[in-house]
Parts: C-alpha cells; sequence; structure tokens
C-alpha cells in the first residue's frame, strides 16, 4: 500500500467514525430530550397509549438506532438512523402545525409552540436526517469498517 | 477534495449551522417565586390575546376567567384577594394552574374543560407555571 494509499483510507476511517459519531449524538440529543419531557406529556395526554409512553417509546428506538450506527456504522445501520429521525422529525412538525385528533391509541398531542427542549430535539432530528443520509450514500452496505485502500 | 470529505464538510456546516439556530428560540427566564406587595407589570412570558383588553379588578364576588389557548394564558390585569377563579382550557391537552413556589394554589385544568381555585388572600405577584409544559408561565396579580 503507497503512502497515499495510507493517507486516502486515515481521512476515510476518520471521516466515517465523525459520521457515525455525530448521527449517534444526535439520536441521544433526541432520547434524553424525549426521556426528560415524557412524564409531563404523560399527564398531560394520556388518552390512547399516552403522549408520555409514545415518547419513551421513540426514546427507546433512537437510543437503539444510536447504538446500531456508532457499532456498525453499515449502510442498514444508517438507513435506520434516518428513518427513525425522520419520523420523529415529521411527528414533530405535523402536531406543531396541524391539529390533528386522537387516532386509534395516539392521543391528540396539538402543541402549535416552540420552546427550548422542543427545538433542541427538532435541531437533533434534522442534525440526525442529514448526517445520517449522508451515511446512507457513503456508507458500504455490508461492512463494518471502512474498506481499506488496495 | 474526495467525495467522502465534501459530504463531511456539508455535514460539519449544518450541525453548526442548526446549533447556531437553536440559540435563538431559547424561551424566556423560568418562573420564580414572587410574592411581593407591589404587583409588578406583565411579565415577558405572560400572554394575553391579541386586542383582548385587560380586564379591571375583579372584586371578590365577580367571576374571574383565565383562559389557557394554545398553551398561553390569558390573565386579567389584576384579581381581587380571595375571589374564586375559573380557569378554562380550550386547548387539547391537561394543563395546570401552579403556583411557583407551590402552595399558593394549584389546579388541574382538563383538555377542553374548565376548573376553578381561589386565588390568595394576600395582595402580590403570584407567578405560575403548568407542571406539564414548563415553558408555559404567568403571573396572577392579586390586589
Amino acid at each position: 500500500m503507497s503512502t497515499i494509499d495510507h493517507a486516502t483510507a486515515a481521512r476515510t476511517s476518520r471521516a466515517s467514525l465523525a459520521l457515525r459519531g455525530v448521527t449517534a449524538l444526535a439520536l441521544l440529543v433526541d432520547a434524553v430530550v424525549h426521556i426528560h419531557l415524557a412524564p409531563g406529556y404523560q399527564l398531560s395526554a394520556p388518552s390512547g397509549i399516552g403522549a408520555g409512553n409514545l415518547f419513551r417509546l421513540e426514546a427507546a428506538v433512537a437510543l437503539a438506532a444510536a447504538v446500531f450506527v456508532l457499532v456498525r456504522g453499515t449502510r442498514t445501520a444508517y438507513v435506520s438512523a434516518f428513518l427513525v429521525a425522520l419520523s420523529a422529525l415529521g411527528a414533530v412538525l405535523l402536531y406543531r402545525y396541524v391539529n390533528v385528533p386522537m387516532l386509534g391509541p395516539l392521543p391528540a398531542m396539538y402543541e402549535p409552540v416552540w420552546f427550548l427542549e422542543k427545538s433542541l430535539s427538532a435541531v437533533a432530528e434534522a442534525i440526525a436526517v442529514v448526517v445520517a443520509g449522508l451515511g446512507v450514500l457513503s456508507a458500504s452496505p455490508f461492512s463494518v469498517q471502512p474498506r481499506r485502500a488496495t | 477534495m474526495s467525495t467522502k470529505q465534501g459530504l463531511f464538510a456539508i455535514a460539519a456546516a449544518g450541525l453548526i449551522v442548526s446549533l447556531t439556530g437553536c440559540g435563538t428560540s431559547a424561551t424566556t427566564a423560568g418562573a420564580g417565586a414572587s410574592d411581593t406587595s407591589s404587583p409588578s407589570p406583565t411579565t415577558s412570558s405572560m400572554s394575553t390575546s391579541p386586542g383582548a383588553a385587560p380586564s379591571e379588578n375583579a372584586s371578590a364576588a365577580e367571576p374571574v376567567l383565565v383562559t389557557i389557548k394554545d398553551f398561553k394564558y390569558t390573565i386579567p390585569s389584576s384579581v381581587a384577594p380571595g375571589s374564586k377563579v375559573t380557569v378554562k382550557n380550550e386547548d387539547a391537552q391537561n394543563h395546570t394552574v401552579t403556583s411557583a413556589p407551590r402552595g399558593a394554589f394549584d389546579v388541574n385544568v382538563p383538555a377542553g374543560g374548565t376548573a376553578t381555585f381561589t386565588a390568595p388572600t394576600k395582595p402580590g405577584s403570584y407567578k405560575f407555571i403548568c407542571t406539564f409544559h414548563a415553558d408555559m408561565l404567568g403571573a396572577l396579580v392579586v390586589k
């Protein structure tokens, strides 16, 4: 392997690790905010399975996706992170701007305001969508580690 | 610059821009306790519906209405000591009107419903919160 190949492989590895780290961190922030808000929202919107339980479910899925990306870093892991973040971002935007009534087990959660934690969570979700999307485009479908230059 | 380096640079730039933007969305300071003899003016976190003139001081016999809509309180300019305060919740979620610090009054207001509480008998400005939604703040002026 030439010196140039080594340098390229090192940069690729660093970029891959950064992508994985940022994706996982964004999902972690999202999860922490949801866990923190869950108790109040369970009392505020208890119908169906309750908003708080939905928040806890979202947090658990986000944490799982974060660990998956951090440990594996495959395209499958990035796709899972992308979908989790996109669904969470879609939900927060939907319930911010549309007065959705109770749907089956989902309580009515219309909340036409932004506040610090909610904004932080939404920004983290948006970052996770973007970075995980980049990971989907750049990651190998199956390999755990970045491919070595030959 | 390779393609992957470029993608990483874009991601890093997006992260910085997003985090910078987040700083502008911060809410006002939390609700500290306030129980002074001189009623304070409306706090920045207290919300009044546009175009709705603040009501005059209500006597203890007059009904006092606090409205919650879109996660904001609409509060009379002041209430009489010991008056009955009715809280009407027009949101689809439950809220509370809880004095901060607790003790002066605390009432749960179901979604689409009403609840009542008795205003403190001691004049002052009583800050309150919704315990379910920490960003919801208000102040009840008793005089």
